[in-house]
């Protein structure tokens, strides 16, 4: 009896929870009814966006996911040359590929195989790396609800004036996205999470299937691209041979060429950047989903307005300031402002205490410029700066792909590795 | 720590009544008093401003407005503001016909010239001083605010560069009164640096325009370049230590080279004070480093920080005497508004904490989230039954906006990850299966055994019952 009893306890103990299992499933909640995205204003359709913010993730890790991390990289410099500061800037690498062991050339990331550009260089801010990039970080920077104790800088603190790039490469699926070899997000996770304050989100995928992502999404005012359709691949686009590995998708390689095209001021729209999705050069159909972009077209929508940290300015004028509290008496004849003395001779460049903010562009030539002492003529590299340190400031030999030019200049003048650099390897 | 269901508890109680929280009035009074001369001004007066708030109440449907004439006093109300507007007749010469205004506190005096004025002057006037514009600028209400001046020099190793500015006294003279008047509304913190080397990340294109005076040819930054000058890449701006929000002002110094560096407005002229706005982020002031009759940095700073605040600024042709920086209308004005504008997102974000409970019906809501959707709705309570000054409004609706916003953004009330059906039967099925397949087998005979036994008692009853002796192997 005992036996029989409790023989049929311990089975409905075990089918219990398949049971509330199985009901759950039919009854539960569908969690992605639409609701419309908060904090957006309705007064704010026809003002424009007034800040920029950019969250660029690469989710897989290991030595051979190497083209997710430059790709990520790439973006990331593209998005900050367009002018987007590091404090908007959220960029997720899994791994790190840099400074690897079984990298050949420690401390460089290179998305060409000709390493023509160094994507690590020397002032890069990486918020989230390793095993912090996980799904849930990754929702909780979207969605805001981050710990107390999280920095500044790897918090999203977009308001509803803001655009936000998202871009995510990585290894994908059918409505999923890999993350760390170890988990996955699906494309329901990905359309609950944006529903934080924003104006307008421009999505962008770089993975297999990646069009699948971006099809449960609901929230208003998105733009989305993805590299490839259901049951497609992307590709990679060329292989390092001294890299070992590839070092760039080819989705990511044609839209960085793209961008490399745009500066601050290009009035390029998004409807000629997505009219130029060619599949044979892409080696995958991309797509676009635009029926949630209704306040304006993508034709109406500058590159900039996603790529780049570009805001309307107000200026000011004397007769309005008058109504804000400025009379008669503020105005100086005198400065507030103590002035070094214009040195009627020119001063000496000191070669070696100056502090230059923009150390990225100093590198190897500045580092041996220098220190050494004795050296008479450094090694041509490709896009490298060289003095010659028996005169120290006397000129600059730079080198690119395309040509070798020579520039003279004068020890007063300031900078004068900055100047070589600008004039011969900026493009 | 102890999850706590309150989510019905929220909905049940709290919904009806929310929707009565979009009814905020606040009550104000104006009353008009008129020299004999003008008295048949005011009924018209009267009648006008009646129209008008009745046309226009998406703008004034939070205020309960009341204007009155002087000599009836039984309309007024208890805590309500109280302004008032006295017409007279035009002391100076007034120029072509324009009324002379003049605030002091929260009078006005209205002088009337010759000709007359329109009903609807008045009206409008009051208008602009009771419901200014929001300006476009306007930065996100935060009860603190960050405020960091920069002194960027271009280039300062070609000489002739800033070494250092007298801030502090600048900050006293020009920014302390106004930062200490509104400090009812937010508390400012001050941070500021010098840097010697802030290049910009472009080429600006020399002048134009020909000057009589050619030396000041210069440089010239037209509207697309104001919109790339700060180099964020490069320059260092404000220290980031927590998450206030940071209004920055740049006073910039042009290398030696390059100067003076102009500013050109919309239509291509010369700005005449030589500074812009970055909407929501700060104001940069390019300075001229020479002896010429311009405003003092400070007063330009002072001037972008009331547009960053949102501080209305008073219509040009009315003249303000008062001792402090503001006059009283438009700390009322700010007051007034930003006690609305905190309402209206204290209400949204309740209502969006509700939808999200709503739609992940198992997510729990922990202790520390109810707390502060409790205390929201005790501030929100204050606010529309209590009648409260414009300051107490105000923080108590800012108040509530933290409350509620910290509610809402709590890490803990975080959609669950979705997992479709499929993987919820892929999961359960191998680990129940082999196990319930015994189960089920066993119960199967458990229930035929008994079944049997049952027959067999019950045919063995039967037997009994029908006589007979049963064979007993004793």
């Amino acid at each position: 009896m005992v036996c029989r009893a409790g023989s049929v306890a311990f089975l409905i103990w075990c089918i219990i929870p398949l049971a509330t299992a199985i009901i759950s499933s039919f009854g539960g909640a569908s969690p992605h009814e639409a609701i419309e995205s908060f904090f957006t204003n309705s007064s704010s359709e026809g003002r424009g966006h007034t800040n920029n913010w950019a969250v660029l993730v690469c989710a897989s890790r290991y030595w051979f996911n190497y083209r997710h991390m430059a790709n990520a990289l790439g973006m990331y410099r593209s998005v900050k040359r367009l002018g987007i500061p590091d404090s908007n800037i959220i960029l997720m690498l899994a791994d790190d590929a840099a400074c690897n062991p079984r990298n050949k050339f420690p401390a460089t990331v290179y998305a060409n195989p000709g390493r023509l550009l160094d994507l690590y260089g020397e002032n890069i801010e990486v918020d989230y790396r390793g095993y912090e990039v996980t799904v849930e970080n990754f929702i909780r920077v979207l969605t805001g609800r981050v710990e107390a104790s999280v920095p500044r800088s790897k918090r999203l603190l977009s308001d509803e004036r803001s655009n936000i790039l998202v871009y995510m490469t990585g290894h994908g699926g059918n409505e999923f996205l890999k993350f760390q070899d170890n988990e996955e997000i699906s494309a329901f996770d990905i359309a609950d999470a944006f529903e934080q304050m924003y104006h307008e989100i421009f999505f962008m995928i770089d993975t297999c299937q990646a069009n699948t992502l971006y099809s449960k999404l609901y929230s208003p005012n998105i733009l989305a691209t993805g590299s490839s359709d259901l049951g497609e691949n992307s590709y990679s686009y060329e292989n390092d041979d001294e890299i070992g590995v590839s070092v760039i998708d080819s989705y990511t390689h044609f839209v960085l060429e793209y961008l490399e095209g745009i500066n601050k001021t290009s009035q390029a729209t998004m409807q000629d950047f997505f009219d130029l999705y060619d599949p044979s050069i892409i080696k995958s159909t991309a797509g676009v989903r635009s029926d949630l972009f209704t306040t304006r077209s993508a034709a109406q929508t500058l590159i900039t307005d996603f790529f780049g940290g570009v805001a309307q300015v107000e200026v000011l004028e004397e007769e309005a300031m008058a109504g804000l509290g400025v009379d008669e008496e503020n105005r100086v004849h005198t400065e507030g402002v103590t002035i070094l003395p214009d040195s009627s001779q020119p001063a000496r460049s000191p070669s070696h205490s100056r502090d230059y903010r923009s150390s990225r562009k100093e590198g190897l030539c500045y580092f041996l410029a220098t220190r050494s002492v004795h050296l008479d003529l450094v090694h041509l590299t490709p896009g490298l700066v060289v003095g010659s340190t028996l005169a120290p400031s006397l000129g600059c030999f730079c080198t690119t792909p395309a040509k070798a030019t020579w520039s003279w200049f004068h020890p007063a003048t300031a900078t004068p590795f900055e100047r070589c650099y600008d004039n011969h390897l900026k493009r | 720590t102890c999850h706590i269901r309150v989510v019905f508890q929220v909905q049940q109680l709290f919904f009806p009544e929310l929707f009565a929280f979009l009814q905020l009035r606040l009550p104000i009074d104006i009353s008009l008093k008129s020299c004999p001369s003008h008295a048949t001004l005011v009924p018209q007066i009267l009648s006008e401003f009646t129209s008008w708030t009745n046309s226009h109440n998406d703008r004034c449907g939070h205020l309960d407005l009341h204007l009155v004439n002087k000599s009836d006093t039984s309309s007024y109300l208890g805590t309500a503001s109280r302004y008032s507007v006295k017409l007279g007749c035009c002391r100076f010469t007034c120029a072509n016909g324009h009324p002379e205004i003049t605030l002091s506190d929260r009078n006005m005096q209205l002088g009337i010239p010759k000709e007359g004025i329109r009903a609807s002057d008045v009206v409008r006037t009051l208008e602009d001083l009771l419901i200014p514009h929001v300006p476009s600028v306007q930065a996100q209400f935060s009860p603190r605010y960050r405020l960091a001046f920069s002194l960027l020099n271009e280039d300062a190793a070609v000489g002739g560069a800033a070494s250092s500015w007298a801030i502090e006294d600048a900050i006293d003279g020009y920014l302390t009164p106004t930062l200490t008047e509104l400090s009812i509304v937010h508390n400012f913190t001050i941070e500021s640096q010098v840097q010697y080397h802030a290049p910009l990340a472009f080429e600006p294109s020399p002048g134009s325009r020909t000057v009589a005076d050619s030396e000041w040819k210069g440089y010239e930054l037209d509207q697309d370049e104001l919109k790339t000058f700060i180099n964020s890449a490069e320059w260092t701006l404000a220290s980031s230590v927590n998450n206030d929000i940071v209004l920055h002002f740049i006073l910039f110094v042009p290398t030696h080279s390059r100067r003076p560096l102009w500013v050109l407005k919309p239509d291509g002229t010369r700005s005449s004070t030589n500074a812009f706005i970055i909407p929501q982020w700060g104001g940069v002031a390019i300075e001229y480093l020479s002896a010429r009759d311009r405003a003092h940095p400070f007063a330009i700073f002072r001037s972008q920080l009331h547009s960053l605040l949102g501080v209305p600024s008073v219509p040009l042709n009315i003249a303000v005497k008062s001792d402090s920086v503001l006059s009283a209308w438009q700390l009322d004005a700010l007051l007034r508004r930003r006690g609305v504008e905190n309402t209206k997102g204290t209400i949204e974000a309740l209502n969006s904490i509700m939808k999200l409970a709503d739609r992940i019906s198992n997510m729990p809501v922990r202790v520390d989230v109810r707390g502060d959707v409790l205390g929201a709705l005790d501030a929100l309570d204050d606010v529309h039954t209590h009648r409260l000054s414009s300051a107490s409004l105000l923080s108590r609706s800012s108040e509530a906006l933290t409350l509620s916003s910290r509610a809402f953004f709590n890490p803990g009330m975080l959609a669950m990850l979705y997992f479709p059906v499929e993987h919820k039967y892929a999961v359960y099925t191998p680990l129940f299966a082999p196990v319930s397949v015994p189960l089920l087998v066993a119960t199967i005979k458990e229930i035929r055994a008994w079944r049997q036994e049952r027959r067999k008692k019950l045919g063995g009853d039967a037997k009994r019952d029908s006589g007979g002796e049963a064979s007993t192997d004793n």
